[in-house]
């Protein structure tokens, strides 16, 4: 086992020589050349997130502001205080929109970070053409609208022609409502395991691209120094993926508070008697503020999100960092 | 050292761009046009909507409305194109960022158009000599117009803001007949055409077609109760005015669904006797199998279900008209179901005819940033009054894309190539019915339309005579809820009603594990007491304290 990381850290050693020296030998005027290409590729990118991401921000006030439309500015609304973010406190189940929101999350963070490693790793025994095949079945998922999928479902549980309910009516049983309170334990499941279905090839590709980055005279030393694949996995593999998971793991926790509506309403046709496990801060949004066309308390609900996001990503870097200077984002 | 300099440098350049923008804040001041006509200058702009794809000759169409305006009035419009699915987006858009904009198409929403002060108040422009037409017409009819909370006029409706009720079930002849409770004249046991019925009918009328069709031809089963998602007009059995605009009744006056009788006081509508008859109703029904499984979820279509004779009755708005194209329009592919001959249908009432008053669903507003607000107004009057201007602005040039067929009755029919009935525009449907006019149908000939029409004008009559005779006496009565109570009924429609009333619609909340009737049950109790917990009462009392400021008002 020693014999294993000595070889793996020598290799590390003589990689990080080799690019240091080629750094060295770069002479400036190549180094600037090279900063200039890459931002100008940058440049659309820089573009789209300024008038995207950041112009937006100065709307933010108005989530604490009851707006006047007849000011030629908006933004000289009165203020308003926290009014507009009565309707997220008003309800006596939002500890429950709360609980489910973030619960959901941390279970699709953890199996987003488990199925997606599993399958970069697995895929690197594919070879030959095939690997292109699976790696579309893979993604496909992704492009998927959650309306097809919602159809799909249906036809899955539907209570009148579900293929289920089909099964267990031929069997001699009891047709079940499946979108009822019946079967409200299967939901969270389904959920999941939808979630997971849908999302695994696109996060796949992240880690994939990960693991081909990794030198492979990395595997070549350590097999030479007699490591199994465990081993391979364990000492190479996932220090490798180590920043892309932590990234990612980042990314998820910053969208704690929010939750995909198409997955939550869609999946569970909305159906109320599923509230309990398919209700999340989103939809319980989408359903107060359905066809009232308000601007204000939309944005008070997304500043609410993304202010938690932001202290959780906060949060989550500064104990990565202390555990991990290496690995952390900021 | 470079790259972090480069990097102070991008987001000194992100800070002073969104500086620009907060500066670009600071100008102030309200905008509004004068009162009068003449100090004002430019065409009228007016928002027109479409389904998604622009007719081509739209462009010609807006040469000409502005033309012809220009004659008559001395200024012009233009057209500012928008989707009907996103206009609402669209306005709150052009109206933050001050562009021209003087009259807006208003689908939903119209309330928060208000509130938010997007929309100025009509009032001030209703004179003789800006709308000579409207300002005579609207403060008689409180159905076409908008107001506001502080009893202003905010809007002209497109179409009548009243709400007609009263529904019946509509089951077919052949299948009653065969299930022997059908009779042409009245009789014991049996049902005739326009015979009203109850639940212990309704009852009677869903076991025997269970009995004498369980399944259709396709070997599917046949529901009998036509409850169903997002097409559910069962809760017709329990009457009510909701003197506002909010989604689901709440607050309510009830009306007798027999007797036509209103009550005076504003109740919880869930916690009514006839609530809970229903409920209870619904639950056994669904229990016994004659409500489609899937009720609650399903997004199948009603017609659909019909044409394939999964369903044998429904529930519709009691009318002669309606039951015709009924009749004339569902199962004309007989084959392979059990209809031989036309379809007839029954109509049974299943409560009285009646009607109430709700805000316009669509209405045409005047921002409050408008700079030429008398112009703007001066247009819409024209627009309700002048049969060319609409006929134009919604069909589009005469002789080139439709003509009349009777210019005696003024009905049009398209002859021409391309249609412009995805145009969402505009208003004129509540005017004069002597006077306005469009009806336009393709490939139809001449006679037909005339015929149609001739149903249409006596449909008209049998509304006047049967629904609109018979009104709420809170007609003309809006509730406004102030910013607490409209979060308190957001928080309900949210957390209760999307919760609880579909269920419970359509009967699934009364069912037990084992699929028997539980009775209302743990449901039913959890639905008021989640009301209760929403603070119902609250919306409660705040509609009956403004009801009755308003009755005493009235009575004054």
């Amino acid at each position: 086992m020693e014999k294993v990381k000595e070889g793996v850290k020598s290799a590390e050693r003589a990689e990080r020589a080799f690019k240091a020296k080629s750094r060295r030998t770069q002479n400036g005027m190549t180094k600037w050349k090279n900063i200039i290409i890459v931002f100008a590729m940058m440049l659309p990118g820089l573009v789209y997130l300024l008038i995207n991401n950041y112009m937006p921000l100065i709307g933010l006030s108005l989530a604490f502001k009851e707006p006047d439309m007849s000011l030629t500015n908006i933004f000289n609304s009165p203020w308003c205080g926290f009014e507009n973010f009565e309707i997220l406190f008003q309800s006596s189940d939002i500890w429950l929109y709360i609980r489910n929101t973030v619960l959901y999350n941390v279970a699709f963070i953890l199996i987003n970070l488990i199925v997606p490693v599993t399958m970069a790793i697995l895929f690197t025994f594919v070879r030959g053409k095939i690997k292109n095949v699976y790696q579309t079945i893979i993604l496909l998922p992704y492009l998927m609208s959650w309306v097809i999928v919602s159809y799909v479902t249906f036809a899955l549980f539907s209570g009148e022609n579900g293929m289920l309910n089909a099964i267990i009516t031929n069997a001699g049983g009891e047709r079940i409502n499946f979108y009822g309170k019946d079967a409200i334990g299967m939901w969270p499941f389904v959920f999941i395991f939808f979630n997971t279905w849908k999302s695994t090839g696109f996060n796949f590709l992240f880690y994939y691209s990960s693991l081909l980055s990794i030198s492979p005279s990395l595997f070549d030393a350590a097999k030479l120094d007699g490591a199994n694949f465990w081993q391979q996995v364990r000492y190479i593999t996932i220090p490798g993926l180590k920043t892309t998971m932590v990234t990612m793991l980042i990314m998820g926790l910053a969208g704690i508070f929010r939750s995909d509506y198409g997955l939550f309403y869609l999946l569970s046709q909305n159906s109320g008697q599923l509230y309990e496990v398919s209700q999340t801060i989103d939809t319980y949004i989408y359903n107060s503020l359905k066809g009232a066309g308000d601007l204000v308390t939309s944005s008070a609900a997304g500043i609410l999100q993304s202010l938690i996001g932001l202290i959780l990503v906060v949060s989550a870097n500064l104990v990565i960092k202390k555990v991990d200077p290496d690995s952390s984002l900021f | 050292m470079k790259k972090r300099n480069l990097c102070l440098a991008l987001t000194a350049v992100l800070m002073a761009s969104s500086l620009v923008g907060f500066a670009a804040c600071t100008e102030t001041g309200k905008t509004g046009g004068t009162a009068d006509p003449s100090k004002e200058e430019g065409d009228v702009v007016l928002s027109f909507l479409h389904a998604g794809t622009m007719q081509p000759s739209t462009k010609k169409v807006e040469a000409a409305v502005s033309a012809y305006v220009e004659e008559k009035l001395g200024f012009g419009v233009q057209f500012k194109q928008t989707n009907v699915f996103n206009c609402t987006s669209d306005y709150q858009n052009w109206l933050i960022t001050n562009q021209e904009i003087d009259i807006i198409n208003v689908f939903t929403g119209s309330e928060s158009f208000i509130t938010d002060h997007s929309a100025r108040e009509l009032d001030s422009l209703l004179t003789p000599e800006i709308a000579p037409y409207l300002s005579e017409v609207l403060p008689e009819r409180p159905e076409t117009t908008l107001y506001g909370e502080d009893g202003n006029i905010y809007g002209v409706s497109v179409f009548p803001s009243h709400m007609l009720g009263g529904y019946s079930y509509m089951v077919r002849k052949d299948v009653l007949e065969r299930a022997g409770l059908y009779s042409e004249t009245p009789q014991e046991g049996k049902y005739t055409e326009g015979q009203p019925i109850g639940y212990e009918d309704l009852d009677t009328i869903f076991a025997a077609i269970r009995e004498v069709m369980p399944t259709n031809s396709a070997g599917q089963t046949v529901y009998p109760c036509s409850a169903m998602n997002g097409q559910d007009y069962m809760t017709a059995l329990v009457p009510y005015d909701k003197l506002g605009t909010e989604s689901y009744p709440l607050a309510t006056l009830m009306v007798d669904p027999e007797t036509g009788e209103w009550g005076n006081e504003v109740v919880n509508y869930y916690k009514t006797d006839a609530y809970k008859e229903y409920v209870e109703w619904m639950g056994k029904w669904n229990a016994a199998g004659y409500v489609h499984p899937d009720a609650e979820t399903t997004s199948e279509n009603l017609n659909d279900m019909f044409d394939s004779e999964r369903y044998v009755g429904v529930v519709l708005q009691t009318s002669p008209e309606l039951e015709y194209q009924w009749e004339t329009d569902r199962m004309k592919n007989k084959e392979g179901t059990s209809l031989e001959g036309d379809l007839d249908l029954v109509m049974l009432p299943l409560s009285v005819e009646y009607s109430y008053l709700t805000n316009p669903m669509q209405s045409l507003m005047i921002p409050s940033k408008s700079k030429r607000p008398a112009r703007a107004m001066q247009f819409i009057d024209l627009l309700y009054s002048d049969e060319y201007l609409v006929n134009l602005i919604m069909y589009g040039i005469e002789g080139e894309e439709w003509e009349f067929v009777d210019e005696e009755r003024g009905y049009i029919t398209e002859v021409y190539e391309g249609s412009r009935t995805n145009n969402y525009v505009i208003g004129g449907f509540w005017g004069d019915y002597d006077m306005l006019y469009a009806f336009v149908q393709y490939g139809v000939d001449a006679e037909q339309i005339i015929e149609d029409m001739e149903r249409v004008e006596k449909e008209s009559l049998y509304y006047e005579e049967r629904t609109l005779s018979h009104k709420s006496p809170a007609w003309g009565f809006i509730y406004w809820a102030d910013r607490s109570h409209t979060t308190t009924i957001r928080n309900i429609n949210a957390q209760v009603m999307s919760r609880y009333f579909l269920t419970l619609a359509v009967g699934a909340g009364s069912k037990g594990t084992d699929g028997t009737f539980t009775g209302p049950g743990s449901t039913y109790e959890e639905f008021i007491n989640a009301l209760d917990n929403a603070r119902i009462d609250s919306i409660v009392e705040d509609k009956a304290e403004q009801y009755a400021a308003w009755k005493a008002e009235q009575n004054s």
